[in-house]
């Protein structure tokens, strides 16, 4: 199997690859210790640069905002999609070991801010630890919420209000109530005040469903 | 994940080459960043003025992001140019680089200010909760250090491959927006993508 060209690279640093073609990026790297260490190297930084505060930007002169984009929002992801990335980011990770895409956390691993979002309708057992952590990601951990019905998700957001929000994950829960992911951070939390969590529909859209079940200000 | 080392680490691996006998690798600075070097070793009053010019605006935005108050960034700040003119004769330049032993030092002064704000506790409980949060709060520092840390690097890189940067990380443009915005075709936004991204590695392999 030849190696990626640069294009390709870019495409799967910049999550604009189809799933498909990131699964079969995933492999490659999986089977290529070479490529994996190039590729990684990359995305790390890649990700401290999507961390990186409007602070840290001004710093370096100020630009313009372009003219075609108003606000920075990450490309749309279906549910479908992202749960696809985090089977072949895990599916990579227990073949390879190595720290990217989106894994269990484990234990030991370096601490960072923490925050527990709380049931938004009052007292509840239904929680949920968000952590921040390294490379610019967070881990999340819930407990105690509602099985997913079929057709039906929960969403993860950073949130300043019900027009100024972006998606960062969306995951189904069990039986026991439980899930645990670590995802990366498409903006900088920084930037906003709250987490929150929302039920929502599959056949309803990308929106926000206004059925937020925990919340939680954003960690420091 | 760490992308740099902050200094005990950088020491560390400097402590590591000597004593296998690996010569350390030269580091490429400026005429600017040389200029501090020398005003650093003789302790030249003039170097506080050199370090602001050259990376005051990344140590006081990492200051301003640590304390979230600009009045206590700009004190600390002082203190790190003070302590950075009187331990300037002992700063080896072999063991990390001048950025790095700032932020060190800029890093060390925030964490001292965070833990003044919050009172010493009597309880056993409370002070085992507060050595866990001191924990928490170092790796924090230490993450945000090497963000802006990153920043001062951005700004050596080439001024396209900043541009291209900025435009998919700061405002968060598509490949395809960017080649449109820019005209640059988009196989060579891709390929740029790459190589300012690998750029910036070797910058930050540099600074270790």
């Amino acid at each position: 199997m030849s190696r990626p060209s640069d294009e390709r690279i870019s495409d799967f640093l910049t999550g604009e690859l189809a799933p498909a073609e990131r699964e079969e990026m995933l492999e490659q790297m999986r089977q290529d210790p070479v490529l994996r260490e190039r590729v990684g190297s990359l995305e790390s930084i890649a990700a401290n640069l999507e961390l990186l505060p409007r602070e840290a930007w001004e710093t370096l002169g100020e630009q313009p905002r372009p003219a075609a984009r108003t606000a920075r929002r990450p490309s749309p992801r279906t549910p479908r999609r992202r749960m696809a990335l985090v089977a072949a980011a895990c599916a990579l990770l227990l073949g390879a070991g190595i720290g990217i895409g989106v894994l269990i956390e484990r234990p030991g691993s370096a601490g960072g801010p923490t925050v527990v979002l709380r049931a938004v309708a009052g007292p509840s057992s239904e929680q949920a630890t968000a952590r921040m952590t390294s490379g610019g990601r967070m881990v999340l951990t819930v407990d105690h919420l509602p099985a997913t019905a079929p057709g039906r998700f929960y969403e993860l957001w950073l949130m300043n209000s019900d027009s100024d929000l972006v998606s960062v994950a969306s995951f189904r829960v069990g039986s026991d109530g439980k899930a645990q992911l670590n995802v990366p951070l498409p903006v900088s939390a920084a930037r906003y005040h709250y987490l929150d969590i929302s039920l929502q529909h599959a056949a309803a859209g990308p929106a926000h469903s206004g059925d937020s079940v925990l919340r939680a200000p954003v960690p420091s | 994940m760490s992308t740099f080392a902050i200094a005990p680490a950088t020491a560390k691996r400097a402590r590591l080459r000597q004593a296998e006998g690996v010569p350390s690798r030269p580091r490429s600075t400026s005429r600017a960043q040389r200029r501090l070097l020398r005003g650093l070793a003789r302790r030249d009053p003039s170097v506080a003025d050199a370090i602001q010019s050259e990376y005051g605006r990344v140590l006081l935005g990492y200051l301003r992001q640590m304390l979230d108050d600009a009045g206590a960034a700009e004190d600390v700040m002082q203190q790190v140019l003070l302590e950075a003119w009187q331990r300037g004769p002992s700063f080896d330049p072999e063991r990390a680089s001048v950025l790095t032993w700032l932020m060190t030092i800029a890093r060390s002064r925030a964490i001292d200010v965070l833990r003044r704000r919050v009172p010493e506790p009597h309880d056993p409980a409370v002070a085992t909760a507060l050595l866990d949060r001191d924990a928490i709060e170092e790796d924090h520092a230490t993450e945000v250090a090497e963000r802006w840390q990153m920043t001062y690097l951005l700004s050596t890189l080439s001024s396209d491959h900043a541009e291209l940067l900025r435009l998919r990380f700061q405002f968060g443009m598509s490949q395809t927006e960017i080649a449109e915005h820019t005209g640059i075709a988009l196989g060579t936004v891709k390929t740029r993508m790459v190589s300012a991204l690998e750029q910036l590695r070797g910058l930050i392999g540099e600074t270790r």
